[in-house]
Order: C-alpha cells, then sequence, then structure tokens
C-alpha cells in the first residue's frame, strides 16, 4: 500500500513540477527552497468585484471533523451572507492530510484545483515548490484594505510558513500536540491530578505509579505513532531531523540527521516504554484506536492534537454543570443522561527537557493559482474575513484551533465564561504551550515531507510494535528518506 | 414408522445447522441495530462489549441520523445513477448478447475474448486512467455541476461484460428451429429479439437488472474519486463522510448505515426468487 503511493506521489509531483518550472516559477540553481520574488505570482487583488455574478470559490480540506468543521462551514455561510459577490464552499476530500494531498495531486495533474487548499503544515515545500500557490504575501503587499495586514500573527506561526522570506499560506489552523489523562487515576494511583507529568521522563515515571497501583492495563501510555511527537520533542531542545539546518538555511535538505542524541534519546524512549509495559502502541494508521483505549480506561495518558479539544469536552461534557462550564455559546454534544466514569485533564506536551516548545502543527490554507483572477482575488477575500478577529475568536472558541492572533487570546481571555470554561481552560493550557514555541527554529521544511513521515512512523512501529531495536530502525528511515531527499531534488532543480 | 426417525433426526440437523449458519450471518445485522439504537457516548467507554444496545437507547437515532446526515440528497442522487446504469447495463447487455449468441460477424470469437478479458480486470486497474479521461473532457472538477457529476458515476458503467454474458448464455437456451421459424415468418433481428429472445429470456434478464442494481448501488470506490462535490454524492460517500464527522455519536453512523440499506433490503425480499434464478442461470443444463 505504501509504496505505489509513494510512486503515484512522485510521479504525479514530478509531472507537475516539471510543467511547474517550464513555466519559469523556480529557481534553478539547485540551491534555494523558494522562489526568487520576481518569479512569484502577482495578486489580483479585488479581481472579482468586476466579475458579473458571484464568484464561486471552492476550499478543499481533508481534516476538519466535528466541531471544528461546523466552526469552519459556519462561517463560510456568514462570509456568503455578508455580501453578494463571492460564494465560499467548503469541501470535503479526504479523510486525512495524506487523503486530501493525493486528491490535490491528482487535481494538479488536470490542472483542476480548487481556490483554497487547507493543507498540512509538513505541505510548505511542496507547495513552494508545485507551483500552485499563491503567496499570501503577495497580496498584503498590494492589497490597501487594512483587513489585509495583521500585525499580531504570532511569530512563530509567520516563522513557520515563511520561506525565503515570502508568507505563503493566508490563513492558519493551528493546533499542538498535548497530554489528555484521566485524572481520576492519577489520583487513585497516588499521583497529582492538578500536575500532569512535564517531560518524558515524568511522562515514564506517572506510567510507572500507574501500572504499580494496576491502572492502566494495555499501557498506561496510548500513542499513535504519529512522527509529529518525535519531531516536536526534537525541534523542542533545538536539534534537526534533516541537514541545512532544517533545510531552512536557503540550501534545500540533503540528508536526515538521525544520529544528534535527541532524536535517539526520543526513540530510546518509546523502545523502553515498549519493553517495560508502560506504551499502548497504536499504528499510525488507525483513526481512533488510541481514544478508544483511554475511553475505556485501557490507557490513562493520551498524546494528541489539541484540535481534538472541543470534541473531548463536548463527549466528557456529561459529567459537568454545562452552563457553568461551557457557556452559553458553545454547541456541544451532550450525552443524554450518560455520565463518564472519570474526570479527564490537559497538559502542555511533554518534552524532552521542558513542556511544550516544538513547532506549529495543524494546517494552513493556501489560494491556488490555476483559477481565475477573479476566483484568486475572491479567495483573498475570503480568508481576510476569516483572519479577522471576531472570526478567529469563533474559529478557536467553537473549533478549538489555536488562536494564531494576539489579539483574539486577549478577547477569548477577556470572557469570563470562556476564559473559565473547560474548553476555555484547556485551550489556554495548549496556548500556553505553543507560546513557548522558538519563532527562529520553526521546525523542518522538507520537500518530500510525506516520505518522511511515512518512514519515520514505519520506524515508530517497528521499534514498538515488532521490537527492532532503534539504530536499526532510523538506520532504515534514514537511508530512505535522504535517498527520497535525493529523488525529489535531483528530479526537480 | 421405522424411517420416519432417522429422517426427523436429519432434519433436525441440518435446521440447527441452517440455525446456527444464519445466526453467523445475520449478527453483523444485529450488531448494526444494536449500535443503531446504543448511546453513542456509553458505547465509547464500555470497557466490556455487550451484544444488546448500550442504554439510554436512542430511538430518535434513526431521524436524526437522516436529518444530520443530509441522506435525503445522496439517496436522490443514488438512485438516479443506479437508474441510468441498469437501464443502460441492460440495453447494451441485451444488444451485445444477441449479437454473440445469434449474428456471424468476422473476428467474433476475438471480440468475445476481449470482452470476456474486462471482466478479468478490476475497478482498481482503469480508475487512474478513467479519472484523467474524465478530467480531461471536464467531468471531474472542484466546480463539478450535477450533470457532470452524474456523467462521471454513470459514464464507465453504461456496458458491461458480464451482463453480455449472462444474458447470451439464456439466448443460447432458444432453440435454433425457433429462429429459424421466426426468420421464414419474416422477422427481422429485432423483431426476433423483442418479439421472442427477450420475453423467452425474461427471467434471466430480470436477474441481471437485479445484480445490476446491487453493484451499481453499492459502489464506492469510483465514486469516491469521481465526484469531487459533497452536494452529489452518493449515499455511500455520504454515509463515510457523516461516520467520519461525528466520532463522539458513533451510533447515528450505524442508524445511517442502516438507512442505505434499507432500498437493498426491500429489493432482496421482493425479487429473492429472481436473483437466485440469476446467480444459477446455467448451473444446471
Amino acid at each position: 500500500m505504501a509504496r505505489p503511493t509513494k510512486i503515484l506521489s512522485a510521479a504525479l509531483l514530478a509531472t507537475a513540477l516539471l510543467a511547474a518550472s517550464c513555466g519559469g516559477g523556480d529557481d534553478t540553481d539547485g540551491t534555494a527552497s523558494g522562489n526568487g520574488d520576481s518569479n512569484l505570482p502577482t495578486c489580483p487583488v479585488d479581481a472579482f468585484k468586476k466579475a458579473s455574478g458571484r464568484t464561486e470559490v471552492v476550499m478543499w480540506e481533508g481534516s476538519y471533523v466535528g466541531r471544528n468543521n461546523a466552526a469552519l462551514h459556519a462561517i463560510a455561510d456568514a462570509y456568503n451572507l455578508s455580501q453578494n459577490k463571492v460564494t465560499v464552499r467548503v469541501e470535503k476530500q479526504g479523510a486525512t492530510y495524506d487523503e486530501l494531498r493525493r486528491n490535490y495531486e491528482q487535481a494538479m495533474n488536470g490542472k483542476n484545483l480548487p481556490a483554497i487548499v487547507a493543507g498540512e503544515d509538513t505541505w510548505t515545500q511542496f507547495m513552494v515548490d508545485s507551483g500552485t500557490a499563491l503567496p499570501a504575501s503577495q497580496c498584503i503587499k498590494v492589497d490597501k484594505d487594512p483587513r489585509a495586514k495583521m500585525a499580531d500573527l504570532l511569530p512563530s506561526v509567520a516563522a513557520a510558513y515563511t520561506v525565503d522570506g515570502v508568507q505563503w499560506p493566508g490563513s492558519f489552523a493551528v493546533s499542538t500536540p498535548v497530554l489528555y489523562y484521566n485524572r481520576t487515576a492519577f489520583a487513585n494511583a497516588g499521583l497529582d491530578p492538578d500536575k500532569p507529568p512535564a517531560t518524558l521522563a515524568e511522562v515514564k515515571a506517572a506510567a510507572e505509579k500507574l501500572k504499580a497501583a494496576k491502572l492502566g492495563t494495555s499501557g498506561p501510555l496510548v500513542m499513535k505513532m504519529d512522527p509529529w511527537f518525535i519531531e516536536h520533542a526534537v525541534t523542542g531542545v533545538g536539534e534537526t531531523v534533516v541537514n541545512n539546518d532544517n533545510g531552512r538555511d536557503g540550501k534545500r535538505a540533503t540528508a536526515t540527521t538521525f544520529d544528534n542524541p535527541a532524536v535517539k534519546e526520543t526513540f530510546a524512549f518509546l523502545a523502553d516504554m515498549k519493553k517495560a509495559g508502560l506504551l499502548n502502541a497504536v499504528s499510525n494508521s488507525k483513526l481512533i484506536d488510541h481514544y478508544l483505549a483511554v475511553a475505556t480506561q485501557g490507557s490513562d495518558m493520551l498524546f494528541e492534537t489539541s484540535a481534538a479539544i472541543t470534541l473531548i469536552a463536548g463527549v466528557v461534557a456529561g459529567n459537568l454543570d454545562l452552563k457553568k462550564e461551557l457557556g452559553d455559546t458553545v454547541d456541544v454534544n451532550i450525552p443524554a443522561g450518560f455520565k463518564v466514569p472519570f474526570e479527564v485533564g490537559v497538559g502542555v506536551y511533554p518534552g524532552l527537557k521542558a513542556p511544550g516548545k516544538g513547532q506549529i502543527g495543524g494546517s494552513a490554507w493556501y489560494i491556488t493559482t490555476t483559477g481565475s483572477d477573479a476566483v484568486q482575488s475572491a479567495a483573498w477575500d475570503f480568508l481576510k474575513y476569516f483572519n479577522q478577529v471576531d472570526n478567529q475568536v469563533k474559529w478557536t472558541r467553537e473549533g478549538s484551533y489555536l488562536p494564531v492572533r494576539d489579539k483574539a487570546q486577549q478577547e477569548l481571555e477577556a470572557d469570563p465564561s470562556w476564559a473559565g470554561s473547560l474548553i476555555g481552560r484547556w485551550i489556554t493550557t495548549a496556548y500556553n504551550g505553543m507560546k513557548t514555541l522558538n519563532a527562529d527554529f520553526p521546525g523542518p521544511l522538507i520537500g518530500p515531507y510525506d516520505v518522511f513521515r511515512e518512514d519515520v512512523a514505519q520506524a515508530m512501529e517497528s521499534v514498538t510494535l515488532q521490537g527492532t531495536d532503534p539504530a536499526a530502525a532510523l538506520k532504515t528511515a534514514g537511508s530512505s528518506i535522504t535517498a527520497a531527499l535525493k529523488k525529489y531534488n535531483d528530479t526537480n532543480f | 414408522m421405522a424411517t420416519d426417525a432417522p429422517r426427523r433426526g436429519a432434519a433436525i440437523g441440518w435446521y440447527v445447522l441452517l440455525s446456527a449458519l444464519s445466526l453467523i450471518v445475520l449478527f453483523p445485522v444485529w450488531m448494526t441495530i444494536a449500535r443503531a439504537l446504543s448511546d453513542g457516548s456509553a458505547t465509547l467507554f464500555a470497557r466490556t462489549p455487550s451484544v444488546l444496545p448500550y442504554s439510554p437507547i436512542q430511538w430518535d437515532a434513526f431521524s436524526r441520523a437522516f436529518t444530520e446526515g443530509g441522506l435525503g440528497r445522496p439517496l436522490l442522487v443514488s438512485g438516479l445513477v443506479t437508474l441510468i446504469i441498469v437501464a443502460a447495463q441492460t440495453a447494451t447487455a441485451v444488444g451485445a448478447a444477441y449479437a454473440f449468441a445469434f449474428l456471424e460477424f468476422p473476428f467474433k470469437r476475438i471480440v468475445m475474448v476481449l470482452c470476456a478479458a474486462t471482466l478479468l480486470l478490476p475497478i482498481e486497474v482503469t480508475l487512474i486512467a478513467n479519472i484523467q479521461t474524465l478530467q480531461e473532457v471536464g467531468l471531474v472538477s472542484p466546480s463539478q455541476g450535477f450533470g457532470e457529476a452524474i456523467g462521471a458515476l454513470t459514464l464507465p458503467f453504461l456496458a458491461q461484460a458480464f451482463g453480455i454474458f449472462l444474458i447470451r448464455q439464456g439466448f443460447l437456451g432458444i432453440p435454433k428451429d425457433l429462429r429459424d421459424a421466426a426468420q421464414l415468418d419474416g422477422y427481422s433481428d429485432l423483431g426476433f429479439l423483442r418479439r421472442v429472445a427477450v420475453p423467452v429470456t425474461r427471467p434471466v434478464i430480470g436477474s441481471f437488472v437485479l445484480i445490476a442494481f446491487l453493484s451499481a448501488y453499492n459502489q464506492y470506490v469510483w465514486p469516491r474519486f469521481s465526484v469531487k462535490t459533497n452536494r452529489w454524492d452518493t449515499v455511500q460517500l455520504a454515509l463515510r463522510r457523516f461516520g467520519l464527522d461525528n466520532p463522539d455519536q458513533l451510533n447515528l453512523g450505524f442508524a445511517a448505515a442502516i438507512i442505505a440499506a434499507l432500498p437493498v433490503l426491500v429489493l432482496l425480499l421482493v425479487f429473492q426468487k429472481q436473483l437466485i434464478r440469476g446467480l444459477t442461470a446455467g448451473a444446471v443444463k
């Protein structure tokens, strides 16, 4: 399954990149990771205003579920009602980012792209190279509308999505990994439920206590074998996963740097936890098994995205005084009469040395270049609308994506009904974790990031599910990724 | 009297065996119903699996699934797509089967073999090439309209080798003398097809219609790639989207699956004799 996908992706990408390079859109010196400013497409600001009738903007996403999906549709609907020149239509094109990516690459081939695509945080270099994205900074530069500028955009967000001084996506759905934990089990095991583990070593110590108390019998920590967690831990201590300063020093990444101590330490954590019966490792291909492990109390700690906060809060809300905890403005599913048999807590993602740090996760919204000027400008107009503080507040409040604008967080904190609510407290915890990110070290920039993730996930699974030695698993993944980097760079630049 | 006891014993044995097999077949159906009626959160948090619904029972699961899942339009799209595919496949299969059964033309064997070879190609083999073709003619795109979506969903399935061979088998059962007599009476090929061949093989054609209906209605892979607009999702696509979007309300996904299965279930109950006859056609000479 994996191999044909990779080959197909590579073939489609190669075709698209060849087409893009024929159009003169990319640097050809073989070193730069971005585009020269003169080669960038221009932003046809406000062209839609001259078009007759409504311009349709199709937006593709593949990752928003439950309440964050509902929040996105609500904002798009409100935008459609707020004016009469543009209609935004949000389309689900997959259940995962991988599936969305396959659909996007397939559409690239036929030049049938949506006006906006909500790509994963890993897509940055791919979107730069694909020649299909209109950089947001091109629009920001020429648009006189004051809504176009976001002076209070968090520096870590801007840094993550900026390549050679060019900010590519226009809007964001930012999330960060957090620790969800069973507070009741913590109390029963003699752990302080108000002090979740802050480092991976503390996670291990807590897991040992839970195991000793015969809790979390499937492995006290459940973790999907998602490379995202590894990257956060490694980036959090200022180490790289690929060379050339994580592909961000003006030269493309050409090899992995898996021999650094942070990568080794993170993999050793996985191996040790598994060996000691403290880790319930779930394959990266599973969608909800790790959530179920916590729900059924097979495990009591879970590393997962902060984007699941409103969903999880909705499920556990049956235990709470909803008016007090959630406020009136949040529409959550209230279980009819069912009481969740334990309390849930959220902690900042435990790092190797300190909690938080890491890198920006989630998705970013790109405007594509294959649409008419009217479509591109209409897409930009929608992103400007979405970026406004009130919509950002709604996006966080109902969709649980973290505020990317300081003003949005300030507005949320100023509302005591939200700040004191379960969702408010959890989001604030995640936000505080995100604020620790280092804007000068925003995480890796990798062309074939999909291959990187696939190979690292295989290494994680091989260590935890098959008992492979971490050094051997890392060596296999490292060689495969380095070969993929070479192929990507040789084929296209 | 003496031989009745062993016979009765054998019959009881058969019934026990058949009942056990029925239970195996019906178990997933029951579990789907039980989960549809269960409280979604209680299902998530259940530490030990149960074959009974988790309380409180959600009697409104079906109405909620229909409205919240917006199943009305997908059911209509699936119905229309199925209708077009079945009508077209029946027409093309009858015509082609007649040619293979009664007419002589150059390279008949080769054409038949080529036709048969398409049976060996699973949809995955032709998927990407077909999607690209439809992209090029503008039927598959992010701004896909209703007509384009219906075109993309039906175009590759307007003719199918299975039907041609099934109906050809039926036509071959018609005595040659009957055709000779019809020709002497001045019947053209079309006249013979319409007045004799089709009426005589109606049970086989009826069975094919049912089989074509089931396969068209239950399609998943092709619609997944060819429908680029959620508005024109078939019911199978809508089920997936709905399930993904409500991970915390598992019961609604199960309820939606039952609603989607209803048309098939009704069809099977009403036409089961024809279906069995079609599946066993040609098995006994």
